[in-house]
């Protein structure tokens, strides 16, 4: 009997060399797999981050773009420096004018597209909406709209003559082209340079008939 | 034959084995190729919005500063983080109702180029 045993052992079991073999290949195989799995799962996660980002800064920009192209005639446009808590924030205010990036009219008060440094470091693009008579924006924190985070050095230029100002003021006739330089702290394209073209304003003389356009029919009177 | 499918010592023959790793062979290369797409189709979205916003912001500059008529203004690709932008000013004929031409109309025309694909956009402009 035990004899049988040992011989049947070494028939239909597996050595230890076997085993061995057997876990080593496995655990190659499980390696290579794993390698492969993680990249795409890798690659994945950084292609939708870096989509997630493009698509955050195009709607940032379209909505910014979409703000200076539909600027009523009688809206200002303006740059100021908002000082407090450490570097001053530059600011484009949109006065006088109906609305802006979807924001309710405003009644003769402003809109103002924002940076504030956030406490990261960082700054974050916004809309503050700050209604006509108030002047102390602090009030009314609930106004604020965030656009785009994660920003740094913002710079606003205005094309004159030829020349990039860094100042404008209220008052002044709207500039043909408006320049916006920012860093980026988490997408896949740092430094950005976007420009913003507004529309020359024309006068237009009411009244003066079109030569080209046939005359309204004149209705007869009613004969009585 | 029966003796061969009854190994007596209980392993896989040969072609057992090399049937198992071609299987495994396959299987893996589909998931490769499928990896592959994966990426290169998220490659291609984002290369197709880079190539939008670059249009949308070149547009912009170039109705506020056009290039010179028949002078194509162009930027290179290692210039613009990888998208090549050409733009080009072109007179447009129209005519009015009486057959007259009409003046101070250009075409204005811009290429992006990026990862051998590209998008152009064409708007006029009135310049007199």
């Amino acid at each position: 009997m035990p004899d049988r045993t040992l011989i049947r052992s070494r028939c239909c079991a597996f050595t230890l060399i076997e085993t061995v073999l057997a876990v080593a290949l496995l655990g190659l195989l499980a390696g290579a797999l794993y390698a492969v799995t993680h990249a795409a799962l890798e690659a994945a996660r950084t292609s939708m981050d870096d989509q997630i980002w493009y698509e955050r800064t195009d709607a940032f920009l379209r909505a910014t773009r979409k703000a200076f192209l539909t600027m009523p005639a009688r809206a200002k446009l303006g740059l100021r420096y908002e000082s407090g808590g450490g570097a001053a924030t530059p600011e484009i205010v949109f006065a006088d004018a109906g609305s802006y990036y979807g924001m309710a009219a405003t009644s003769g008060g402003q809109v103002v597209l924002t940076a504030p440094a956030q406490a990261d470091g960082t700054r974050t693009f916004g809309v503050l909406r700050i209604p006509k008579g108030d002047s102390d924006r602090r009030r009314n924190p609930g106004q604020w709209f965030p656009l785009l985070p994660k920003v740094e050095k913002v710079e606003w230029a205005f094309l004159v003559e030829g020349e990039w100002r860094s100042e404008w003021e209220l008052d002044a006739p709207r500039p043909p082209l408006v320049r916006l330089r920012f860093v980026s702290a988490d997408g896949p394209e740092a430094e950005q340079e976007q420009f913003f073209w507004l529309p020359t304003l024309v006068s237009v003389q009411q009244g003066t008939p079109n030569p080209n356009e046939e005359p309204p029919p004149t209705e007869e009177p009613p004969t009585p | 034959m029966t003796r061969r499918l009854q190994n007596p010592a209980g392993g896989f023959s040969l072609f057992e084995i090399l049937i198992a790793l071609g299987i495994f062979a396959l299987a893996f290369m589909g998931l490769a190729l499928a990896l592959d797409s994966a990426i290169s189709a998220g490659l291609e979205a984002r290369s197709t919005s880079r190539m939008r916003a670059e249009l949308d912001n070149r547009l912009a500059y170039s109705m506020a500063q056009p290039p010179d008529p028949g002078v194509p203004r162009v930027i290179a690709a290692k210039e613009n983080r990888g998208v090549e932008v050409e733009e080009t000013l072109e007179p447009f004929l129209a005519k009015n109702r009486e057959e007259e031409d009409l003046p101070g109309l250009w075409l204005l025309k811009i290429k992006v180029t990026m990862d051998d694909s590209e998008q152009t956009a064409e708007t006029l402009l009135y310049n007199p």
